[in-house]
């Protein structure tokens, strides 16, 4: 009946852990390119996250753009100094029909009569409400009875209708024509909403209330399974303005060959046909095809940029993901030859074709497309042509390219010039820009670092242990003792500065490792004395020294009111009792220590003690040597043989029948953590008699006896059970 | 003697031919988003009345956990009455991330739709499947919930069962449910490699150790469907099942590479999915033969017949590679129309 400590022990092992050791990385990034370096700012919602390629392959969902603030911002211009709300945007965005009319009846009848504009948005914005009632996706109450969408759609769109003949304001008008080809949709009026657009909508000129109703348009074509024509009008928009490229791209849904071809015939001009081809790209991830189709309308299109480097970052994360895909197909390398042979000749035709006038941003991705494929020459060539030929003034591409010379350089860390370390300092460091939104972060960083860490392991160079910490200074003095030497050395060498400047081990974290180390050995005394150079105050919760009949951490936490112990006052305490034991042994001082080496292992409350404080750069999962490091937290952690040697002294040293009865028990909860230490994970209680249970279960009159009976659930079932 | 072989032969051949007759009644699952049954599928239903057990298993919808809340997706539509003389049992998926969701009305809530979906459609109103590839730690809340759901409802509850419930029921728990269907397919992992993930007998077998141990009453659900798996640069991205169109036959587009493996020569959409140029398509399906294989081996495994065998899926694109005989030859009273 081991609890479901063991599993959440080995997380928190994971957590803490260090476990690189020349193994292979976990990268938490998953890509060096920064989108926004290739990525036209009118096509930049396609490729939001800097991390992905496209938003279908990567399983996420980009934000939908707002309209919410145009809204809201044209009401304003439009009401000017006839605006008699404090918030129009909760009365547009937030406020229900009836929040609306209850406003209104706020309002003095003349104030309205003396604003007719304010009068004509609140009657627009109640109709418009009311048609949202059925507009607006029910998922969220999915259990609930569905409106009638029959029933309310057929009265509103009469009112819809009535009101839009009857205005003779144009911005209201327009709304209306909105709301009415919206209300056509979604109440599966669709030819009504297509002959609505095209005779009052579609000769105007394309602003975005235009393209918006212009949009539910083209929705009424795809919901006639005329895809051609719902795509085109899709392209259209998107062309007609950039902020309406997600919606579209999430709306275009060719189903067969022959409707994207008609969707290309339909579109009203080459920028809607490239349009076309993006959403193609994005919604089927085939950037080559797009690409490749895209150079033939415009062969210097802004949007080449975007799919060359959803290309790229295809490449690379296909060669990033190498384990995942060795596991599935042991040939990964001649799978990916398709898409590197496309994406070689595609990065050549660019860089040869004399209209394509930013061969900067080719250069750049032919060096990283190169570097992925380990040819250093050809990487080198391309990142010089694309520093050279770059805009000096786009930092954003500059930083691009500094990443990739990052990469570059960490192939040969030997040849690490001070400007080589400044550019891994600001790779660095760019997690933390991230969050500013200046950058990505890049996985640069952490293949740099683990090249780094091989040349320096090579070497035997303890920089290389304190660069990326593994469990081997758990169990290794010496690496502890040499990575300590390193940090106080000053040989001002620059990776060694760099290294001491942004290590994961401090010298406290070191100190607190062999103390560790020394504790785990039994050699109290070393390990007080590394406890004190690492001493920060921190105290541990409970009394270290007591014990229970049954285990219960957190009520020890939460009762004890004594005096707290830090990691080198406990040990000083340990030393004291040792001591005085070894001077004079007693029953009392052997069940103290006891306790303490009971505590000190997982099934006690001083746990804690062997938790070391460093971030792991290790194994991935399912790394197998991962798990043997596993097996030796195991047996340090859940060892309790000190814990039973000092309860069985305290039985040889036991006078009385009651503290013989207490004796008996410590060393049966020994005997019980032992047997669950050695022990797979099951659900089922399963009870062991060891020495300490069928001793003290024979012991029929003693109080403790009778006291561990009412409080061990544990003896009372085995008692039952063998009884 | 000649006499006497020929008749033991004739034994051995009838009880070969009768090893695998596994069930009592047949049935058939549908699991699109419509019901419409086309000729195809009313008429292997009219062919199998006789062994069927007037039931056919409609998936109704699904509920998953999307944009971190519970949604149900995937709505039946009913574009036709179910058939005379059948009964629809309504079946709801639920993703197991929902039962990680902490909601203690959902059992409520399932009632709701189910009744009122239930009693809109003619469904049978008594009875509900429930579909969940429960994990270890979803168990109690999704027992919990159909504990729930049995109260509130008094409807005969049932779940699906997967292999690996059966082989470790200790740890996944058994369900409380009134029965329970144990799903003999979907048993490997879906790959490049030349393994079948829809039916492996030798997978399903390692998993039948405990099944006539199994403290739940069981029906059985064996495929008869395809699928491709469409594979990009070694890996697959996609399933395309009920597809409408036939690589072997469009040379153009695509150029055969092996047993049921298609390399595509050009990108384009083709019957509602995108191939890109390169993309490899494997068949994946569950054939005669190794359904039967399937049967036999489930038939050494149980003490009694199943009461129901539920072929998945009733759709034209999976049957009519099948003759009714065959699914009726998995029943002990053998009497089809036809």
């Amino acid at each position: 009946m081991r609890p479901s400590f063991r599993l959440s022990y080995f997380a928190i092992v994971l957590i803490i852990s260090a476990a690189c050791a020349g193994g292979d990385f976990y990268y938490q990034s998953t890509t060096n390119i920064q989108s926004s370096a290739f990525v036209p700012s009118g096509f930049g919602p396609l490729a939001y996250y800097e991390d992905s390629r496209f938003a279908w392959e990567e399983n996420q969902f980009i934000e939908y753009p707002s309209f919410n603030q145009s809204i809201v911002e044209d009401w304003e211009k439009y009401l000017g100094d006839q605006n008699l709300c404090d918030s129009l945007s909760n009365l547009i965005l937030e406020d229900s029909l009836q929040d609306i009319i209850a406003f209104e009846k706020t309002l003095r009848p003349n104030q309205l009569s003396l604003n007719p504009k304010f009068k004509a948005f609140l009657d627009y914005l109640k109709l418009a409400k009311e048609a949202e009632s059925y507009a607006i996706s029910n998922s969220y109450n999915w259990w609930k009875d569905p409106v009638n969408i029959d029933s309310l759609s057929k009265t509103i769109s009469d009112v819809l209708l009535t009101a839009w003949q009857t205005s003779t304001d144009d911005f209201i008008k327009s709304r209306l024509e909105f709301q009415i080809i919206r209300n056509s949709y979604f109440s599966a009026n669709y030819l009504r909403g297509i002959d609505f657009y095209n005779r009052y909508v579609a000769k105007r000129p394309q602003e975005i209330m235009t393209l918006r109703s212009k949009s539910y348009a083209a929705g009424c074509y795809y919901k006639m399974g005329r895809y051609g024509d719902a795509n085109a009008m899709y392209a259209d928009i998107m062309a007609a303005d950039k902020r309406f490229t997600q919606s579209m791209t999430y709306s275009f849904r060719p189903q067969e060959e022959l409707d994207f071809i008609q969707t290309l015939k339909k579109c009203s001009n080459d920028e809607s046909r490239i349009c076309a081809w993006v959403m193609l790209a994005q919604y089927t991830g085939d950037a080559a095809r797009a690409m490749r189709e895209v150079r033939k309308l415009d062969a210097n299109h802004a949007s080449i940029d975007l799919l060359m480097s959803r290309q790229l970052a295809q490449y690379e994360s296909l060669n990033s993901n190498k384990y995942y895909y060795e596991d599935v197909d042991p040939k990964k390398d001649q799978k990916i030859s398709y898409l590197k042979i496309n994406l070689s000749n595609d990065l050549k035709s660019l860089l040869e074709d004399a209209a394509y006038d930013r061969k900067y941003k080719a250069h750049a991705a032919s060096s990283y497309f190169y570097y992925l494929n380990e040819d250093a020459d050809r990487c080198d060539f391309h990142l010089k042509k694309a520093f050279e030929l770059r805009p000096k003034d786009d930092s954003i591409f500059s930083n691009q390219l500094r990443v990739f010379r990052v990469l570059l350089k960490a192939e040969n860390p030997e040849n690490y010039s001070t400007d080589d370390i400044a550019d891994l300092q600001w790779v660095f460091e760019s997690a933390s820009r991230v969050w500013e939104g200046e950058e990505g972060s890049y996985r640069a960083y952490q293949i740099a670092l683990q090249k780094l860490y091989k040349y320096l392991a090579a070497k035997n160079n303890p920089a290389a242990d304190v660069l990326l910490p593994s469990m081997e200074h758990l169990k290794d003095l010496e690496k502890i003792q040499s990575a300590i030497a390193f940090l106080d050395g000053q040989d001002n060498i620059p990776l060694h500065d760099f290294i001491r400047r942004n290590a994961s081990l401090s010298k406290a974290s070191l100190y607190k490792l062999e103390s560790m180390y020394y504790m785990k050995k039994g050699l109290v005394q070393q390990a007080y004395e590394a406890a004190l150079k690492c001493e920060n105050g921190n105290t541990f919760s409970g009394d270290l020294f007591s014990y229970r009949i049954k285990d219960c951490h957190d009520c020890d936490f939460a009762e004890y009111e004594g005096p707290l112990f830090t990691r080198s006052s406990f040990l000083r305490e340990f030393l004291n009792l040792e001591g005085r034991f070894n001077d004079k042994a007693s029953f009392e001082d052997a069940v103290l220590i006891g306790n303490a080496y009971y505590n000190l292992s997982y099934h006690g409350n001083l746990r804690l003690f062997y938790n070391a404080d460093y971030s792991l750069h290790g194994y991935a999962e399912y790394s197998m040597e991962s798990w043997g490091y596993y097996d030796y937290y195991w047996s340090m952690n859940y060892d309790v043989s000190s814990a039973l040697k000092y309860y069985k002294k305290a039985l040889e040293l036991a006078t009385t029948k009651e503290q013989k009865a207490q004796a008996y028990f410590l060393i049966s909860k020994c005997e019980l953590a032992e047997y669950y230490n050695n022990r797979e994970g099951e659900d089922e209680a399963d009870f062991i008699s060891g020495e300490g249970f069928l001793a003290l279960k024979e012991m029929e009159d003693s109080k403790f006896r009778k006291m561990v009976l009412q409080e061990c659930g544990y003896f009372k079932s085995y008692f039952k059970n063998k009884n | 003697m000649r006499f006497f072989l020929i008749i033991l032969a004739a034994v051995m051949l009838s009880a070969c031919q009768n090893d695998y007759r596994i069930g009592n009644h047949i049935s058939f699952y549908h699991w699109g988003s419509k019901w419409n049954p086309n000729q195809i599928e009313i008429d292997l239903l009219n062919k199998l009345s006789d062994v069927s057990s007037n039931r056919i298993y409609i998936h109704l919808f699904d509920l998953k956990v999307i944009d971190g809340a519970i949604q149900k997706v995937s709505s039946l539509e009913m574009l036709q009455p179910i058939p005379k003389d059948y009964c629809a049992v309504p079946i709801v998926y639920i993703e197991n991330k929902v039962f990680e969701q902490h909601d203690d009305s959902l059992a409520n809530k399932v009632y709701e739709v189910v009744a009122r979906m239930s009693r809109q459609q003619n469904f049978c109103v008594d009875e509900l499947q429930i579909d969940c590839d429960w994990s270890e730690k979803t168990k109690d809340a999704y027992f919990l919930f159909l504990k729930k759901i049995k109260d509130k409802s008094n409807w005969k509850i049932t779940a699906t069962i997967r292999l690996h419930q059966i082989k470790f029921c200790k740890r996944t728990g058994v369900p409380p449910v009134d029965r329970g269907v144990l799903m003999y397919y979907n048993m490997g992992k879906i790959a490049a490699d030349n393994r079948n993930s829809i039916l492996d007998n030798q997978i399903g077998e390692q998993y039948l150790d405990q099944l006539d141990q199994y403290p739940l009453t069981l029906d059985l659900a064996l495929p008869c469907f395809q699928w491709w798996i469409q594979l990009r640069n070694g890996h697959p991205i996609a399933l395309i099942s009920k597809w409408n169109h036939s690589p072997k036959s469009a040379k153009d587009q695509f150029e055969a590479i092996g047993v049921e493996r298609y390399r595509v020569k050009s990108a384009g959409f083709y019957s509602g999915h995108y191939l890109q140029e390169g993309d490899v398509l494997k068949l994946e399906k569950s054939d005669e033969t190794q359904v039967i294989q399937a049967a036999r081996i489930l038939q050494k495994r149980i003490r009694e017949p199943f009461e129901e065998v539920i072929f998945f899926e009733l759709d034209s694109t999976h049957i009519s590679s099948f003759d009714a005989s065959f699914f009726s030859s998995f029943v002990l009273r053998d009497s089809t129309n036809h």
